[in-house]
């Protein structure tokens, strides 16, 4: 039961980061490996502008807001740039682990190799479930994770620009020719991904309590993973592996060791990688893009 | 230029281009008009299929101009000529197989209100009943016929003025070619819209057609009406046949165009 609860808490931060990195990947086509370093930076901006917070709800806005605008920035100018000059695929990822590893060493010139660290918050125990309390703050993160996935299965599903970034998923050139521009649906990727990716940051950081310039690095591979378990570009894959490897994480951390819970991650990488490289979900359409 | 053509909303001038630094198209001159239908036969790798990627804007002119109706269109891009009513079925990956039949068909009608959005679904659904049935299916799971009927509908939703079809017929049996290119293109021209058709079954593509070119690395050999390219022997003995026997050719898995 302890498992399932904190499993339940790991997987919908997993959630939040991987459905954003799926999202970003499956309309951009850029695998930003950046992403760790902007979910960093949008718990430091959350921080250092709301004079260390740890009001959630003051948090998402603020670090949703910075992850917004940071994802743009990176994303839209700074990587579409390299795009527009036909740059792709691997050029493209070196591109992005050189972005990520600039916002780390920055944040770490900037301020020293010092671990913040929010003021312990007043948590209480908001539910207790079978012996096992989770408090307020984790209670809010799950309850904001499966709004959140309500309002992206919502706006994929129903809305015009739900249309347009499954299309542009599916067939950039086809999208062309239906008269839709694929460089606005990729903006507006980079925004959506991006405020998801800077919520996922402040729910990390406060759930943890500190952090230092390389915390997103670690979070990202774990989510990553939870991704690519779902299939790469799948964002209802990525909630079903965010739940997955959440709950393996936490198994692995109850049952071996805390130490082992990133490790455990990894190994479910790899062999996901290895065993079903296409995702939970083996859908025709990842079925034909691999044979084409 | 021959009699009784009609005036042209579409116009390629001398129009060159290709990917990287090598041509394909070197050089290609035609037009087509409202309620025509113009083919374009050739041997594979002749350019073909690079020559309608390039009216649509997905390759980059090199030389030349694309006038759609009278506007200068060849520095236009891709989704701007096909909002001013250019239409474009490539001959593979021509639904967006990861959505339904329904929304395949949202995506053609992208820039429509949502009132104009139900009439021209209302319009589609009727003109191809088989829509109806196949609404909530994902177009990935679509036999060959039915994809191009989607395909076909997808770009009718914007109510187009030319559509450019790439060897339509490509993977499809007897009874579906036959239907395409003996009923759905002539229906197609017939509404008023300038149909330029790509085709190998070249034979079965010039009966229904009103003009045709025949294009051999990169330029056009040969241009005429349907009965004037069925007169000369050569163009059958040296572009169509060479390799292919036009009528019966079911290309090879994995065998495109260019």
């Amino acid at each position: 039961m302890t498992i399932v609860l904190f499993g339940l808490y790991s997987a919908a931060l997993y959630a939040i980061g991987g459905v954003g990195f799926t999202l970003q990947f499956g309309v951009t086509n850029v695998l930003n490996l950046a992403y760790g370093s902007l979910i960093t930076s949008s718990i430091f901006v959350e921080y250092y502008l709301t004079g260390h917070s740890t009001n959630l709800w003051l948090a998402m806005l603020v670090g949703g807001a910075a992850g917004t605008v940071l994802s743009f920035v990176v994303g839209f100018v700074v990587v579409g740039a390299f795009v527009r000059r036909g740059a792709a695929g691997f050029s493209i990822a070196m591109v992005t682990i050189g972005i990520s590893l600039m916002i780390q060493y920055t944040l770490e010139a900037i301020q020293g190799p010092v671990v913040n660290a929010y003021a312990s918050s007043n948590r209480s125990t908001l539910l207790s479930v079978a012996g096992v309390n989770l408090d307020s703050q984790q209670v809010t993160a799950i309850l904001v994770a499966v709004v959140l996935m309500v309002v992206v299965h919502l706006v994929l599903r129903l809305t015009k620009l739900g249309l347009a970034m499954r299309a542009t998923a599916d067939d950039v050139s086809l999208t062309r020719v239906s008269g839709v521009s694929p460089a606005r649906v990729r903006a507006l990727a980079w925004l959506v991904s991006g405020a998801l990716c800077g919520v996922c940051g402040v729910l990390l950081g406060i759930g943890i309590g500190t952090f230092d310039a390389a915390i997103g690095n670690d979070f990202f591979i774990t989510a990553a993973a939870a991704a690519i378990a779902g299939g790469v570009g799948k964002p209802y894959g990525a909630m079903l592996g965010a739940l997955v490897v959440g709950i393996i994480t936490q198994a692995s951390s109850a049952i071996i060791s805390p130490a082992f819970s990133s490790i455990s991650a990894w190994v479910l990488l790899v062999a996901f990688l290895i065993l079903r490289p296409q995702g939970i979900f083996a859908t025709y359409a990842a079925e034909r893009e691999i044979v084409a | 230029m021959a009699h009784g053509r009609p005036v042209p909303s579409l116009v390629a001038e001398n129009i060159a281009s290709g990917y990287g630094s090598g041509l394909v198209v070197r050089g290609v001159s035609l037009q087509a008009g409202p309620g025509e239908i113009v083919t374009i036969v050739g041997p594979n790798g002749s350019g073909k299929s690079t020559l309608l990627r390039t009216i649509a804007g997905l390759v980059p002119t090199a030389e030349g101009r694309i006038l759609h109706n009278g506007a200068d269109a060849s520095r236009r891009s891709a989704e701007h000529r096909a909002r001013a009513g250019m239409a474009y079925v490539p001959q593979e990956r021509e639904v967006f197989a990861s959505l339904t039949v329904r929304e395949n068909l949202m995506m053609g009608g992208f820039g429509l209100s949502r009132k104009q959005l139900a009439a021209a679904l209302e319009r589609v659904y009727s003109t191809y009943s088989i829509l109806g049935r196949l609404e909530k299916m994902y177009a990935g799971r679509l036999s060959g016929g039915e994809r191009k009927t989607v395909a076909m509908a997808r770009v009718m939703m914007a109510s187009p003025d030319v559509v450019l079809l790439d060897e339509p017929t490509a993977n499809l049996a007897p009874i579906p070619t036959a239907k395409l290119l003996q009923e759905d293109v002539p229906a197609l021209a017939s509404s008023g819209v300038a149909v330029l058709l790509v085709e190998q079954r070249a034979i079965q593509a010039i009966t229904v057609s009103g003009w045709v070119y025949v294009l051999v690395a990169g330029k056009v050999e040969v241009e005429g009406s349907p009965e004037q390219i069925g007169d000369r022997r050569d163009v059958g003995a040296m572009f169509l046949g060479r390799g292919n026997p036009p009528t019966t050719v079911v290309p090879p898995v994995g065998a495109t165009s260019e």
